[in-house]
C-alpha cells in the first residue's frame, strides 16, 4: 500500500494554510483561469446552541481503483507507478468531463482551455524525499502523508491506549 | 487458476477484451490467450471519432491502449478474422480464414455497430455514420472541404455532438428526431427544453417529431421526407446517428440467451459455462431498474471485461453493475443525465444563471438526475444513486461515510426540496 495524503476531521480548523500552500507549489493563478487543487467545505450540522462547525479539506483521493482513471476515454488520468498518485497528462486530456461524472467527490475542475485541472499528490516533491505541500504547511497535523495501515495502526493505538486508560480509572475508583 | 491445454478464445478486441486479457494475466493464468479482431487496427474508443473527426485529437489518439497492448499481455491476435460460427456445446469457432478453432473458455467482446433504418434511399453516398475509426476518417476528409448544409438524424450523444462539430466548421446544421425532445432517453422534458433553446440560439435548427421517412439523393444535394410534414429537409450530407446495435450474428441464440445483447449475471457468464460477455454486446445488470440491459459506457466495458478475465483465471469476482449515465460536454455546457428522469413520482428543480439541476425520485428514493453546467456535482450524484440503491434502508440525507459528498449532495438536495412538486 503506497502512501497518500489523508485528513484527520478532528484536527482541520479550515484555516487554508493547505489551498493556499498548494497553489503556491503548483503555480495556480485563479485569475489566470486555473482552479484551485484543494477546498476547504464548511460543514455545519444543527442550529446554535447545539450545532456544530466541522471543516474540511478536501482534494483528490488518488484512489485505489480510480473510478475517474477507469472512465477517462483517453488514457489521460493514470496512475504514477513510483508514488501512487493519479496523474494527468495535459495533452490528451480532452475535456470531456467523463471524470467529473466518476469521481464519488467532485474533484475534477476545468481550467479555460477545457483541460482537468487537480491535485497531482505534489508527486516531484515526494520523489525529491519531501512532504506535500498542504501535509508540510498543516499547522495542526490534520493533514498526513502517510499508508492507510499505519495510519489505521496509529488510530487502533490510540483507541487501545483510551480504552486502557478508562478502565485504569475505573479500578482506581 | 483454471487451465487445460486448450487456450482461451476472444471474439473482438475492444476495450472489454483488453480488460478481460489483463485480467487474466493479473491472476496467473499463463495459458495462450487468442484473439479474433474483424479488423487489424488496434483497440480504438469509438466516443472519440466524432473528437478525431473535428480535428481535435490526432489519430494515434483514438488508440488509448496504444498499439501493443495485447504483445504485451502476450495474447495471440488474428486480425481480419471476424467469428463467422461459434458451437458453444463442441466449444469451437470458425473465423474468417480459420475453419476450426477450439478453446477452453471464450469471452464474447464484438461490441455494437451504427444502426440504420430501412427507409428508402438509405444507401445513399450522402449518408455518414459515426462509430468506427473508418466513419471518423471519412467524416474528417470530407470536413476539409465542409458543406453548406447538415442534418443530423438523432439527438442524443453522439448527434449532439456530431451537430457540435458541423456547427463549428461553420455549417448550417440542422438536427432531427423522431422523438419530441432531444436526449429522448437521457433529458426529463423540461431540462430538454432548455438544451433546445440553447441549441437554437446558437444557429441549430431543431425538427422534432419527425421520424425519417424517405431519402432522396440528386447530383447536388439530398432531400431528406419526415413523417407529418410537407417540407423536406435539404442537405449536403446526413448524418446518421440513431443508435447501435450489438453484435452478436454469429451466435446461435438456441445455445447462449441473447436478447437484445448477450444476457449475462455479476459475473459476466452467459447461460453457457465457459462463455462470458462484456462490453457493447453485453446485457449486465442495470442496478436501478434490477433488470438486464446494454449500458454503453467505456467505464462499464472495462469493469465488465476485468470481471470476466478474473472468473475466467479462477478468480471469483462479481461486478454488481451500473446504472444508466452519461455527460455531454458541447457547445459550451454541460449535460448530466443519471438513472431514471421518466419514471417518477416527485421532481425537485432549482436554476441559477446557466445552471440547472432536475432530481427525480421515486416513493421517496433519488432515482434520476439532469443538470446542466453543473458537471462538479456529477459524481456525487451518480454515486449517491448508487450507494442508494445499494443501501436501501439509508435516507437519500444520510447515505454517505463521507462529510463531503454528503455536504455536495445535500446542497442540491436543500435547493431542489422547497421545489418538489
Amino acid at each position: 500500500m503506497k502512501k497518500s495524503s489523508y485528513l484527520d476531521m478532528s484536527r482541520c480548523v479550515g484555516c487554508g494554510a493547505c489551498v493556499v500552500a498548494c497553489m503556491d507549489q503548483n503555480d495556480v493563478y485563479p485569475e489566470c483561469g486555473q482552479v484551485a487543487f484543494r477546498r476547504i467545505y464548511q460543514i455545519e450540522d444543527g442550529l446554535p446552541p447545539c450545532g456544530t462547525i466541522q471543516y474540511v479539506s478536501a482534494g483528490c483521493r488518488h484512489c485505489e481503483d480510480s473510478p475517474c482513471l477507469i472512465s477517462c476515454p483517453t488514457g489521460a488520468i493514470f496512475q504514477d507507478k513510483e508514488t501512487g498518485a493519479i496523474l494527468t497528462d495535459e495533452d490528451r486530456c480532452i475535456g470531456c468531463h467523463s471524470c467529473a461524472l466518476a469521481c464519488p467527490f467532485g474533484v475534477p475542475r476545468y481550467d479555460r482551455n477545457d483541460k482537468l485541472n487537480k491535485c497531482n499528490l505534489c508527486s516531484v516533491r515526494i520523489m525529491n524525499g519531501l512532504l506535500p505541500s498542504c501535509v508540510k504547511v498543516c499547522p495542526n497535523n490534520a493533514l498526513v502523508y502517510e499508508s492507510i495501515n499505519n495510519l489505521m495502526g496509529d488510530k487502533e493505538l490510540h483507541y487501545l491506549g483510551d480504552l486502557v486508560g478508562a478502565v485504569q480509572k475505573a479500578v482506581k475508583s | 487458476m483454471k487451465e487445460n491445454n486448450l487456450p482461451i478464445a476472444i471474439i473482438g478486441n475492444g476495450c472489454a477484451a483488453v480488460e478481460c486479457c489483463r485480467a487474466l494475466r493479473e491472476h496467473e493464468y499463463s495459458g495462450e490467450i487468442h484473439l479474433f479482431a474483424e479488423g487489424e487496427l488496434p483497440t480504438y474508443n469509438p466516443m472519440l471519432t466524432s473528437y478525431y473527426a473535428a480535428g481535435k485529437i490526432p489519430y494515434e489518439q483514438l488508440f488509448p491502449h496504444g498499439e501493443h497492448v495485447f504483445a504485451q499481455l502476450d495474447v495471440t491476435v488474428h486480425n481480419n478474422s471476424p467469428v463467422t460460427k461459434l458451437s458453444a456445446a463442441a466449444l469451437i469457432l470458425a473465423a474468417q480464414g480459420l475453419d476450426r478453432f477450439a478453446f477452453s473458455q471464450c469471452l464474447i467482446a464484438t461490441g455494437a455497430s451504427v444502426f440504420l433504418p430501412r427507409v428508402p434511399g438509405i444507401d445513399s453516398r450522402r449518408i455518414y455514420t459515426m462509430r468506427t475509426v473508418e466513419d471518423a476518417k471519412r467524416l474528417r476528409k470530407f470536413m476539409a472541404h465542409p458543406p453548406k448544409r447538415a442534418l443530423v438524424v438523432g439527438a442524443s450523444m453522439v448527434g449532439i455532438k456530431v451537430a457540435e462539430l458541423l456547427h463549428a466548421a461553420g455549417v448550417r446544421v440542422c438536427l432531427a428526431d423522431m422523438d419530441s425532445h432531444v436526449f429522448p432517453l437521457a433529458a426529463h422534458p423540461d431540462c430538454a427544453a432548455v438544451i433546445e433553446r440553447r441549441l437554437e440560439e446558437q444557429g441549430v435548427n431543431l425538427r422534432l417529431s419527425s421520424p425519417l421517412e424517405r431519402i432522396e439523393e440528386n447530383d447536388k444535394d439530398l432531400l431528406a421526407w419526415f413523417g407529418g410534414s410537407d417540407h423536406p429537409e435539404r442537405a449536403d450530407i446526413l448524418l446518421m446517428c440513431i443508435g447501435v446495435r450489438a453484435n452478436t450474428s454469429f451466435i446461435n441464440p438456441g445455445e447462449i440467451e441473447v436478447r437484445q445483447g448477450v444476457l449475462v449475471n455479476e459475473k459476466m457468464q452467459t447461460s453457457v459455462p465457459g462463455f462470458y460477455a462484456a462490453g457493447d454486446v453485453s446485457m449486465g445488470n442495470n442496478l436501478l431498474s434490477g433488470e438486464n440491459q446494454i449500458i454503453g459506457l467505456w467505464a462499464n466495458a472495462r469493469r465488465q471485461g476485468y470481471t470476466a478475465g478474473c472468473n475466467m483465471a479462477g478468480s471469483k469476482t462479481q461486478y454488481a453493475g451500473e446504472i444508466p449515465c452519461n455527460i455531454t460536454h458541447f457547445m459550451g455546457m454541460d449535460f448530466v443525465g443519471i438513472g431514471d428522469v421518466l419514471n417518477y413520482t416527485d421532481i425537485g428543480t432549482w436554476h441559477s444563471g446557466s445552471q440547472f439541476a432536475y432530481l427525480f425520485f421515486r416513493d421517496g428514493v433519488l432515482c434520476g438526475a439532469n443538470t446542466i453546467n453543473m458537471a462538479d456535482k456529477a459524481g456525487v450524484l451518480k454515486n449517491m444513486m448508487v450507494k442508494q440503491l445499494l443501501h436501501p434502508q439509508k435516507q437519500p440525507d444520510n447515505v454517505y461515510s463521507k462529510p463531503v459528498q454528503q455536504h455536495l449532495f445535500n446542497e442540491l438536495l436543500q435547493k431542489v426540496r422547497g421545489r418538489l412538486k
